[in-house]
């Protein structure tokens, strides 16, 4: 099959290499309230900081870091190939990205109805990753749960 | 659509994963198929034929429902 909008599979380790760890800084630092900067200087890594200083927004320059490694690591590993890509995962790929798009807009609009002001701000910034991560789950589930067919038949 | 992949298969001893292998698919998908979960493509169902040497209306059926 000819999948030209499909990166090689060797691409899927390394974006879920980025994403995961950078998806687990972005909870911790969205649950937990706490700022970028602390979470670096807890790991044993100094981060200057100073109205001087290049890194004076070390904290943006930090979260820019983080959402954009999350985005990377989201699309590397959606777009990528399986390791036996055949006509059945790409009917399951297309099920799921259709998925993904009626719940993510489904979200926005309710999002949209219910929530305002800096919260719905909020909201629709972290959604930007919201389509990308939905469809990895269903995409995943879905072939999970074909392994799973196969193994109870055995 | 309904198959006779399982006969085929049980009368020239092939495994679901040598007939994927045979065919360029995922032993998943051999196994959705002869399931009846997944309806293969014109190549995939011609090249599954062709690796049992028998005609495709043989292998494949199509249903009332269909």
């Amino acid at each position: 099959m000819h999948n030209t909008w499909l990166l090689p599979h060797r691409f899927q380790k390394t974006g879920w290499a980025i994403l995961i760890p950078f998806l687990i800084l972005g909870i911790i630092i969205t649950l937990c309230g706490i700022e970028p900067s602390h979470i670096f200087r807890w790991l044993g890594l100094e981060v200057r900081t100073g109205p001087d200083s290049f890194t004076s927004n070390a904290d943006r320059w930090i979260n820019n870091l983080i959402i954009i490694g999350m985005v990377i690591g989201a699309f590397l590993t959606t777009c990528s190939r399986e390791r036996i890509e055949d006509e059945l995962t790409m009917q399951l790929r297309q099920q799921s990205l259709m998925a993904a798009l009626w719940i993510n807009y489904a979200f926005v609009i309710l999002a949209t109805l219910f929530i305002y002001d800096l919260s719905y701000v909020l909201v629709i910034t972290y959604d930007m990753l919201g389509f990308l991560l939905l469809f990895l789950g269903i995409f995943r589930w879905k072939l999970w749960r074909l392994g799973k067919e196969v193994r109870d038949e055995e | 659509m309904k198959n006779r992949i399982r006969v085929e298969r049980a009368e020239v001893r092939m495994t679901q994963q040598q007939l994927a292998d045979a065919v360029g698919v995922s032993r998943q998908t051999i196994n959705a198929v002869e399931a009846g979960r997944f309806v293969p493509s014109t190549v995939l169902a011609l090249k599954i034929a062709r690796c049992f040497g028998k005609s495709v209306e043989t292998v494949f059926q199509l249903e009332e429902s269909d």
